[in-house]
């Protein structure tokens, strides 16, 4: 690679950024709600890509009307699963082991849910179809789908950080994630809170998952973008919401240098390393030393 | 601990009534009777290769519940040791010509090779460890399916020859019964002793409390590396086994699922207990195979299963004499 074309892989980078980014708030509002690593989380990524394929193919909606629709659904779903299969754990005081394996189990649940609809269908169906021809910004080419992803992960996020500043339901939602214990003897509803938060890492998974359907494929292996995403929560800070969208993109960069111009093969091993080197760089630092077992 | 103090300490942990001991040794000598029993009973037929992949898995299982269960370590990698260990066994068996147990050996160096390379991720805390665990593996598999020369990449390796003990081939599925159960029984018997050792007294007394097992002079970051280096060891061994009876492997076999589905065995059988290893992997081999009838739905069920269980039995398996017992005194104290 040239360092003239550097712009162009940041610019191709930053589209699937973004919808790292979206699955990555996701993951850090279920941590800090709920102190939870989820693995049901990339199952709602794939669940939005086949609501995404039924709403773009089977009900021939456009991209920007399946979006709410497609979101709603999967936030749906993520509350479904967080009322039915999280909450009993959590009423008993389960330990942090057996809420991680429910979310497992739950992950596998929904991808044999969608598997019984297509055993052997459209595991990978791209369905963008006719694209707009990309513009020029100083000698730079940029697609719409990049600027579209982007706009969409801003609006998302902007959204998201005026309701849990500005509104009642989104400051209950911060004090539930300092402490839920506290939050509950001011008088906060702590089950609806998380149920809320559960709802909305599904509606914004759920959006990305479309994304992912229309510009990649749809399917049941798309949760592996979501596992992916992981990797940005925790480059931003696991736990961090405005840090998720910054290791979002700055994944998605990073991801698509490394499989340009080191080595495409090497890429995922080289993406989970950098989760490693993240997490150990972060407990060294000042900020990072709770994530420290205290030698 | 002092260790003037030990002896006493473990004399105390084994100190049990003497009926109860009585009753768990003709119980652990019963249960093994009837396993090797197992062997001419159902000599040749699908049943007995179906156990043995129950053992095999179950082994590689069981160094996870030490780690887990004995000692907290939440590795969601472990399957890079299953991995490890099955082709540094193959190497020393086609490159040099090694037997069983030498090709053992090799996989037990090559796994704590990577116990090694694991090792600065234990300074990560609960969650944080369980993550870069998880990422851990994922990178191993990625590694596995690009280091063709080791692994053979996508095609992975065949023609591995089969167990060869002291001279003798073990061929058939009743020797490789014998064989994967010997083997497992040796695993099991050693991590049990070693929970009554000085070290494990000290596991134990971290588990009570962190704090204050440091303040009593436990080394706390070493008995974490002990735990997940002697945690790599069955799943080692077993990667040979599976690689033997086999005489096939493929790095497929060792991706993040399958540390996923070792973390299910272990915590769906029980965690705290080390047969329950073995019960989870009963449950999910049984799955997989036997339930070919409702095939698309079998795996549906698995995952229903496990998210109920965590509700209602969250012990596991094994807990569920504990759970009985305990309702039943309940109501006769009510009563």
């Amino acid at each position: 690679m040239t360092l003239g074309d550097l712009p162009q892989q940041i610019v191709f980078g930053l589209g699937l950024g973004a919808i790292y980014a979206l699955v990555a708030i996701g993951f850090s509002l279920v941590y800090r709600t709920m102190g939870l690593l989820s693995f049901v989380h990339p199952q709602f990524v794939m669940l939005g890509s086949v609501f995404g394929y039924t709403a773009l193919v089977k009900l021939h909606l456009a991209l920007w009307e399946a979006a709410v629709p497609v979101g709603v659904a999967t936030a749906l779903a993520s509350v479904v699963v967080d009322q039915v299969g999280l909450r009993p754990i959590r009423r008993r005081g389960g330990s942090e082991i057996a809420m991680i394996l429910a979310t497992v189990a739950w992950g596998i649940v929904l991808v044999e849910l969608v598997r019984q609809q297509w055993a052997y269908g459209p595991s990978a169906l791209n369905l963008r179809t006719g694209a707009r021809p990309p513009f020029h910004v100083l000698g730079v080419e940029v697609r719409w789908d990049t600027v579209g992803t982007l706009a969409t992960a801003a609006v998302l996020a902007a959204a998201l950080a005026v309701f849990l500043r500005r509104t009642t339901a989104g400051r209950a939602l911060r004090a539930v994630g300092e402490s839920s214990r506290t939050a509950s003897l001011m008088g906060i509803d702590v089950e609806r809170t998380l149920a809320l938060a559960a709802g909305i890492s599904g509606f914004l998974g759920g959006v990305a998952g479309l994304l992912v359907g229309y510009l990649f494929s749809a399917g049941i292996a798309t949760g592996s973008i979501g596992v992916k995403a992981l990797a940005a929560a925790v480059i931003g800070g696991f736990g961090n919401v405005p840090g998720a969208v910054v290791g979002g993109l700055l994944l998605g960069v990073f991801d698509n240098l490394v499989a340009t111009d080191v080595s495409a093969s090497w890429r995922d091993a080289i993406v989970y390393g950098l989760i490693i080197v993240v997490l150990l760089l972060r407990a060294g630092s000042v900020v990072g030393r709770r994530l420290l077992v205290r030698a | 601990m002092s260790a003037r103090e030990l002896p006493a300490a473990r004399a105390a942990l084994r100190r049990r009534p003497d009926g109860r001991r009585a009753l768990t040794w003709s119980l652990t000598i019963a249960t093994i009777v009837v396993l090797y029993a197992l062997a001419p009973l159902y000599d040749g037929t699908f049943f007995l290769s179906f156990l043995v992949d129950v053992i095999i898995l179950g082994t590689a299982a069981l160094g996870l519940q030490h780690q887990v269960g004995d000692a907290g370590v939440l590795n969601l990698g472990q399957a890079a040791f299953f991995g490890l260990g099955a082709f540094g066994g193959v190497w020393v068996l086609q490159h040099w010509h090694w037997t069983t147990l030498g090709a053992f050996a090799a996989a037990i160096v090559v796994a704590l090779a990577g116990a090694v390379a694991m090792a600065p991720l234990l300074r990560l805390r609960g969650v944080y460890f369980a993550m870069a665990s998880f990422a851990f593996g994922a990178m191993m598999f990625e590694v596995f399916g690009q280091a063709v020369g080791f692994t053979g990449g996508e095609n992975g390796l065949y023609l591995i020859p089969p167990p060869k003990l002291l001279g003798h081939q073990l061929l058939g599925n009743r020797d490789s019964y014998l064989f994967v159960l010997t083997v497992a029984l040796v695993c099991y018997g050693l991590l049990a002793r070693v929970a009554r050792s000085g070290y494990g007294l000290s596991l134990h007394a971290v588990r009570q409390s962190e704090n204050g097992a440091r303040a009593a002079g436990v080394n706390v970051a070493r008995m974490r590396f002990f735990a997940l280096a002697l945690g790599v060891v069955p799943p080692a061994v077993a990667g040979v086994m599976y690689a033997q009876v086999h005489g096939i492997v493929q790095a497929s076999i060792f991706d993040q699922n399958q540390s996923v589905s070792l973390i299910t065995m272990v915590i769906v059988g029980g965690v705290a207990s080390r047969w329950g290893a073995f019960a989870g992997a009963l449950l999910a081999q049984y799955v997989a195979v036997y339930l070919q009838s409702i095939a698309g739905y079998r795996f549906l069920l698995y995952g229903a299963l496990i998210a109920l269980l965590m509700i209602v039995l969250p012990g596991g398996i094994a807990s569920v004499g504990r759970v009985v017992v305990g309702a039943a005194a309940a109501r006769r104290s009510r009563a």
